[in-house]
């Protein structure tokens, strides 16, 4: 090949790697960067095509645990519309000015134990997680689900089993309970329903459950606003709505 | 003697590209140490979970080093040695974790060595150990991605031993064994302490492998790099005074070691 | 010749990558055989044959009655279970040991104990005058020393069949003449078979007991040093007897040489046939001699080799030779290199032999 040739064609690639790195305004009809919360993948990429079809505005997501995201806005990452987990989680991005307005709670969820479908140590309640030989995992205490764990053990008057792996995010328990590799993993009712019959979910009793509440809020630095906005008014209209409820979600 | 500029024989162009590259490299530790609370360190550092992580971290890095050579020098041997049908295709496979991301790294030794997996099943079944969630199970993750670290060095250095002398050694009566003991390796001693130390550094820094096959469990499976990047989200600070001890502790004993291992690279 | 009592028998044949090796000789125990031939000849490849450290496509190889190599029966003995000591072309020492470490290997390879093998690598150390140099790492001795820690290397384990690759053409020329007395002294103490392999024609001269010429895999000529001077079938043995070897065809009265040139013989014979001329036989002529020299030529000086009163001259041309003249003779012609000049022999002092 041409050296000429080889020249042009590193020039054209570094142009093209260095397009998504240089900031620039967006363009009309840029998907919107969405930042959500990981228990929220599979709702949310439903809530995406729904907004697709009904009003031709497209979005990118980023999935991971509500903390995590925090620190990548808080870090400048590009995000136009974030939604957490808990309050606390978008607590912390109000206190350090990354949102413009209010938040708003857009949806509710409930917590739910996970076991391998063949339940090999027999879990039936939050107790049988603390027994010994019983291998869980649960989310990080920074993670809102983890929080809201511990939240439930106490309710239940149950210690927090000692050795049991403190997973980065929702996701991460999930799949450490669909490979067989923990006994039971707390998550949220919606995860179990999202993994179909890869688990088998054991529901905690209303008393010792938590409700989650999630926010949604524009953030103070999205670079279309109104599109931002159209986003957050399309998950409270009567379509996301419906999404959220065939997810199995809550609603406010 | 009085220093004077570069001599003529060196390419300026040369000196700065290697300032540039210095540069890149030192400033995020710089960074690290400027920001860093240095007023906290001490309360940060003597938390008992940050002990343990520590502690685990160096006890488990250590002993990937060890597994890392006892399992990697017959392979590195054979690997430079001997002449097989598909040796390019074991060397290909041997050098995958180098180039592999540690957490498919993670997913593949789950599914051969978690308690379902190929292995662990069996594992489970006649011994009743399991590797997931155990120091045990740190120790493996992390020998999967330090080994090839070594075994790249330690066969490098085996090919370029003259072999002359080792049939200088059979000719006065040198079994294989003993051909290896006494001529082989103490020839490539350089490579072996760099490759072990290479090794260490890298089983000491693993993360994704770590966490995917061994969990997160603070005490037993939770290394220094996984608290850091879990204080990172709740505690900034002791995020970054976790990360100096860690770049402390490395930097001690890659400068302590650094008369054998520099040698041989 | 009667049956004598045969040591080491060889009949090696080894396929190397551009030719092979086919070679058979008989050695006596305290008798040095020298391999003799150019580089590339196969001479290291034969060494390392009955050393054990290449294996023989066919042939066999025995010392006393111990078979080493039988490829018939596929018996290989592995080098390191030979009872051999090998002195290698760069000597080969271990440089992370001492040299003291390096003669004691053998031994303590053999099951010696550190006490016995120091000990021994001493006496020999002692004897090979490097007693001083034990502590020492073989990267800080000179030639002459490293060939001599080599040799007490491969002398310490006393083994039966001794093997010497090129033993000096490491060293340089002074040092080279000053050690090839000693060697031949300490081979000559040594009571098993010896094969020393060389393309030194100076070094074969030393050391040979029993004459092996080896060219392009195949003997080309062999027996003591006196037959094969006496009768010179190859370059080797002509500069070994230090005469002229010049090949061609015979016909008659006449030699139609090889490269071209004519010679003049009576009762040449016929076919092809050798011709040996003694360099004091050629005499050098500033002009085309007159006279009953049958044989002249013009040539060009190519070199002048002054030794003391004797004076040898090479010269290039149609029939390259090498005359040997007094110093006097050489001022008196004012020979130089690249200077023309005449060389005639008288057709008497050529001998003629079959090929």
């Amino acid at each position: 090949m041409h050296r000429r040739h080889v020249l042009a064609l590193l020039v054209a690639a570094t142009t093209f790697g260095m397009g998504g790195a240089i900031p620039s305004a967006r363009a009309e009809g840029a998907p919107i960067p969405v930042f959500a919360a990981a228990s929220l993948t599979e709702v949310f990429r439903a809530m995406g095509d729904a907004l697709q079809r009904a009003q031709g505005v497209a979005t990118t997501f980023n999935f991971a645990s509500s903390s995590t995201l925090v620190q990548q806005i808080q870090q400048g990452a590009d995000a136009a519309v974030f939604a957490a987990a808990d309050e606390t989680t978008m607590g912390a991005l109000v206190k350090s000015g990354h949102v413009a307005g209010a938040p708003a709670v857009f949806a509710l969820n409930r917590l739910m134990i996970a076991v391998p479908p063949d339940n090999p140590q027999h879990v039936v309640s939050l107790e049988d997680l603390a027994k010994p030989g019983v291998q869980v995992a649960l989310a990080a205490p920074s993670v809102p689900v983890g929080r809201y764990a511990r939240e439930a053990f106490a309710k239940a008057k149950v210690a927090v089993p000692t050795g049991a792996s403190e997973e980065l995010d929702v996701k991460a328990v999930l799949t450490k309970v669909t490979l067989g590799e923990v006994d039971a993993g707390v998550v949220y009712t919606t995860d179990v329903r999202a993994a179909g019959n890869r688990v088998l979910g054991i529901a905690i009793p209303d008393e010792h459950n938590v409700i989650a509440r999630y926010p949604i809020a524009v953030l103070r630095d999205a670079k279309d606003a109104k599109a931002a906005r159209a986003f957050v008014d399309f998950v409270s209209s009567p379509t996301g709505r419906d999404v959220l409820a065939g997810a199995g979600f809550g609603l406010p | 003697m009085i220093a004077r500029g570069p001599s003529p024989a060196v390419p300026r162009l040369l000196v700065v590209l290697a300032l540039v590259g210095a540069a890149f490299v030192l400033l995020p530790f710089l960074a690290l140490v400027w920001r860093t609370p240095w007023d906290q360190a001490w309360s940060e550092i003597t938390t008992p979970e940050v002990a343990a992580a520590l502690r685990l971290s160096l006890a488990c890095s250590l002993a990937a080093t060890v597994l890392s050579v006892v399992l990697g020098l017959p392979l590195a041997w054979v690997q430079a040695r001997l002449e097989f049908p598909g040796r390019a295709l074991l060397r290909g496979l041997t050098t995958l974790p180098v180039i592999l991301p540690p957490v498919v790294g993670g997913v593949a030794l789950l599914l051969a060595f978690g308690r379902r997996g190929v292995l662990g099943q069996w594992l489970d079944a006649t011994t009743g150990v399991r590797l997931p969630f155990t120091g045990l199970g740190v120790v493996v993750a992390e020998t999967f991605v330090a080994m090839p670290f070594f075994v790249l060095t330690l066969e490098s250095a085996l090919r370029s031993v003259d072999t002359r002398l080792e049939d200088a050694a059979r000719s006065l009566g040198a079994s294989p064994w003993t051909v290896l003991r006494r001529v082989t390796l103490p020839l490539v001693r350089p490579a072996l302490l760099a490759g072990a130390v290479l090794a260490w550094a890298r089983a000491l820094g693993e993360f994704g492998a770590t966490i995917t096959f061994a969990g997160n469990v603070p005490g037993k499976t939770q290394t220094l790099p996984l608290a850091v990047y879990l204080a990172l989200e709740t505690r900034p600070e002791g995020a970054m005074v976790l990360s100096v001890l860690m770049v402390a502790v490395s930097l001690a004993v890659l400068i302590g070691l650094r008369r054998q291992w520099v040698r041989a690279l | 010749m009667g049956a004598r009592a045969v040591t080491l028998r060889a009949d090696v044949q080894v396929r190397r990558d551009a030719f092979a090796l086919r070679v058979a000789f008989e050695v006596r125990a305290g008798e040095t055989l020298v391999v003799l031939g150019p580089n590339g000849s196969g001479k290291t490849t034969l060494l390392r044959a009955m050393a054990g450290l290449v294996p023989l496509q066919a042939g066999s190889v025995s010392l006393d009655d111990e078979v080493l190599d039988d490829v018939e029966t596929g018996r290989h003995v592995p080098a390191e279970r030979r009872s051999i000591g090998v002195v290698f072309q760069d000597y080969l020492l271990f440089p992370h040991l001492s040299v003291r470490e390096n003669v004691a290997f053998g031994p303590r390879c053999r099951g010696a104990s550190r006490a016995a093998a120091t000990a021994s690598a001493d006496a020999w150390l002692e004897r090979l005058g490097l007693a001083a140099a034990g502590d020492r790492v073989p990267t800080t001795l000179s030639g002459g020393q490293a060939q001599r820690v080599a040799l007490a290397r491969a002398l310490v384990t006393n083994p039966r069949l001794l093997l010497l690759d090129e033993p000096l053409s490491a060293l340089d020329v002074t040092t080279r003449a000053q050690i090839r007395g000693d060697l031949r002294r300490e081979l000559s103490r040594h009571t098993g078979v010896r094969v020393v392999v060389t393309h030194d024609p100076l070094e074969a001269a030393a050391l040979a007991d029993h004459l092996l010429i080896l060219e392009e895999g195949r003997v080309v000529q062999q027996g003591t040093p006196d037959d094969v001077t006496a009768r010179p079938r190859s370059r080797y043995a002509a500069d070994l007897a230090g005469v002229n070897l010049l090949r061609g065809r015979a016909d008659g009265e006449h030699i139609v040489l090889e490269h071209g040139g004519q010679l003049v013989v009576p009762e040449a014979g016929s076919g092809p046939v050798f011709a040996v001329i003694h360099p004091r036989a050629v005499t050098l002529h500033p002009e085309r001699p007159a006279g009953t020299a049958r044989n002249v030529w013009a040539g060009r000086v190519a070199e002048i080799d002054v030794e003391g009163r004797r004076v040898r001259v090479r010269v290039a041309g149609e029939c390259p030779l090498v005359a040997e003249i007094t110093s006097g003779a050489l001022s008196e012609l004012h020979l130089a290199v690249d200077r023309s000049v005449w060389m005639a022999v008288k057709a008497t002092e050529i001998s003629v032999y079959p090929a």
